[in-house]
């Protein structure tokens, strides 16, 4: 056995010796899974180092911190929080009564099983999965607030989205760490038909955080899913969005940004697979990679004979700041129907000098060009946030 | 070639400007003054330097002047970045005004403008003041309120980003504004209100240099001098009707007068 294998045995072990009251099978898929290795390709470019660096004694739910702001800033907003332990979900208290259409409950658990790691980890632990559904045609906005109020903490929030025919549900997550945590989020979704789903994720943590999370999303005929997502921090964040349209002929769009400095490694791995004709994806992923940051994409796209008429598109742009920042970007297209139209594409590239002079020529300095520069290219996926959300990025 | 007569004093001298690019020679000797009050036209072939000579006067980092000098208001602008010869008054009209996305026009406008007003010792506008400050001289170039909500030059049309390069003249009110074949892409009536806005911001204290290959734009705006350029040097110098003379004969004319053979390899790399 390896030094690598042992270190992250023990790692594991620890883990589960601190959490002793997780679920007996969670305990076991997990011992038998075991931590993903370099030489597994869906993980061969994302070190966990960082993970390994983490104390598994040592992390502890946290009571997590009210929010300061409304993301949503006015209108029947429905806020969660995380409970007093710092696992689970609970709403705020002032969004009763709930919005017309609404129910909140606890859940045994998710619908689905998935085997990948965040949701392994996420299910290991002993927080309750809180259920939000929406009946047919209802519309609800939910922010959840997810920051514990110290380091070393451990959080593992898990939602389970209902949306009956024609419901839509905007949802505004900010999750934030404060240094040697790990954060575990799942977000389980089914979208009946003609469901609308849209998700803006603001994920920030200190250089020595950990980020595991993902989303499982299952879409009938005719719902749209929208996805935002900006990181920022953090020493490793990984996230795996994974979307089924089960019966084509509903949209995804899936839009990332990583802002990727210090030594962060941020990691993207999508798949979105159909399984009916005449789907649609739009995707557009970019990151800002400065300092000795390393960015990892991996957009798998299945698009099986019965898929036929999708339509699919992915791009993968990346802004390379320094010459010890990192990219691996990697699209993974899987395309058996014939009548299709599919493509990617990914670019990497640094500041534009004669950008750079257009802004100079203008009065403007160099550091203040480069940092206008750097806004313009994240703008594109910042202003699909909720205006407050997007405010917070540094 | 220095042939400014008049005594008002001298804004832009570039005295036997040589530069070159990636070790090729580019400009090989430029002379010129331009003074207050004055409007000057460039002409030449594609190739011959004008482009280049616009681009090291307003300090574009690719270009390594090697012999000669370029003084701005008196001052060797040498050691001066972009940013510096810009806030001093020294503005450059793109060829090809570059689209940014995701940087918000009215944004870099204002960013701009306060550079330029810090530099001069006046107040920075705030968001509001300067959106007043910004409303009359969009009158000026006749442009649509919302391309200052676009992100900049982002899917204009020619005509549009020539307008907005007008526009950011007007905002800061150069000394010496060269504007790079301002004319090229536009339609007629676009080519009407950018002449009409460079004609009123022209003034008996700031000085216009035209780079152009047309005399449709000389008809809008009256040069006091018009100067040929080729080789990398100019070759002639002259009133308004050196313009119609080129028209009428083309350049071949100039480089047999100057006795130096016409277009040569760098007039095609340039």
């Amino acid at each position: 056995m390896t030094a690598a294998l042992l270190q992250r045995g023990s790692w594991l072990e620890g883990l589960l010796a601190a959490h002793p009251t997780a679920p007996e099978n969670s305990r076991r898929q997990l011992q038998e899974q075991g931590l993903p290795q370099a030489r597994q390709e869906d993980w061969r470019f994302t070190d966990l180092g960082p993970l390994l660096a983490l104390d598994p004694a040592a992390l502890q739910p946290r009571p997590g911190l009210e929010s300061p702001l409304a993301l949503f800033p006015d209108g029947d907003v429905v806020r969660l929080h995380l409970d007093d332990r710092g696992i689970g979900l609970q709403p705020t208290v002032g969004s009763a009564p709930l919005p017309e259409g609404l129910s909140l409950e606890p859940a045994q658990s998710l619908l689905t099983e998935n085997a990948l790691l965040p949701a392994r980890l996420n299910g290991l632990m002993s927080g309750p999965c809180l259920q939000l559904s929406l009946a047919p045609a209802a519309r609800v906005r939910l922010e959840l607030w997810l920051a514990p109020a110290g380091a070393d903490a451990l959080l593992a929030p898990r939602l389970l989205l209902n949306l009956a025919e024609g419901a839509q549900l905007d949802l505004a997550v900010r999750l934030s760490c404060r240094g040697s945590s790990l954060a575990l989020p799942w977000v389980e979704a089914h979208l009946a038909a003609g469901a609308g789903l849209n998700e803006a994720w603001l994920l920030q943590g200190d250089a020595s955080d950990v980020l595991l999370g993902g989303c499982s999303v299952q879409q009938a005929q005719g719902s749209r899913y929208c996805r935002s997502s900006v990181v920022q921090g953090w020493a490793l964040a990984r996230q795996e969005p994974q979307v089924l349209q089960s019966q084509g002929a509903a949209h995804t769009q899936l839009r990332d940004l990583a802002i990727t400095t210090a030594q962060a490694v941020h990691d993207l791995h999508s798949r979105v697979r159909f399984e009916g004709p005449e789907g649609t994806l739009d995707q557009l992923q970019k990151a800002l990679v400065d300092e000795s940051g390393h960015s990892i994409f991996n957009g798998s796209v299945q698009v099986p004979q019965l898929a036929q008429r999708t339509d699919a598109a992915q791009l993968s742009r990346h802004l390379l700041l320094s010459e010890r920042a990192k990219v691996d970007t990697k699209p993974e297209l899987e395309i058996v129907a014939d009548d299709v139209r599919c493509t990617h594409g990914a670019t990497v590239s640094s500041l534009a000098d004669e950008e750079l002079f257009y802004l100079r020529s203008r009065g403007i300095d160099r550091a203040t060009g480069a940092e206008l520069l750097r806004r313009g290219f994240c703008a594109e996926i910042l202003r699909e946030l909720p205006p407050l959300l997007a405010q917070e990025v540094a | 070639m220095t042939e400014s007569v008049s005594a008002s004093p001298a804004l832009l001298e570039v005295i036997d400007l040589r530069a070159c690019v990636a070790d090729q020679e580019i400009l090989c000797g430029v002379s010129l003054t331009v003074r207050a009050g004055e409007i000057h036209a460039v002409m030449g072939r594609n190739g011959s330097g004008k482009s280049t000579l616009s681009k090291v006067i307003a300090g574009h980092p690719s270009y390594t002047v090697t012999a000669g000098s370029i003084c701005f208001n008196g001052v060797d602008v040498e050691e001066m970045s972009p940013e510096e010869r810009s806030r001093a008054g020294l503005f450059l009209g793109f060829q090809y005004p570059v689209e940014i996305p995701g940087v918000s026009n009215l944004e870099f406008l204002r960013v701009a403008t306060n550079a330029r007003r810090q530099a001069q010792g006046l107040e920075e506008l705030d968001t509001f003041s300067f959106e007043d400050h910004l409303q009359q001289r969009l009158e000026l170039v006749q442009m649509d309120p919302s391309f200052l909500e676009r992100s900049l030059n982002e899917g204009f049309s020619g005509g549009e980003k020539k307008r907005n390069e007008i526009l950011q003249m007007a905002l800061l009110e150069p000394v010496v504004a060269i504007l790079d074949e301002t004319d090229s892409g536009l339609d007629i009536d676009a080519l009407r209100i950018v002449a009409e806005g460079v004609n009123q911001l022209a003034g008996s204290s700031n000085a216009t240099l035209l780079i152009t290959h047309y005399q449709r734009l000389l008809d809008a705006i009256t040069p006091h001098y018009v100067h040929v350029m080729a080789h990398g040097r100019i070759l002639r110098t002259g009133g308004p009707e050196l313009a119609h003379e080129l028209e009428r004969r083309g350049y071949d004319w100039v480089d047999e007068e100057a006795g130096v053979s016409s277009r040569t390899s760098a007039e095609v790399s340039a």
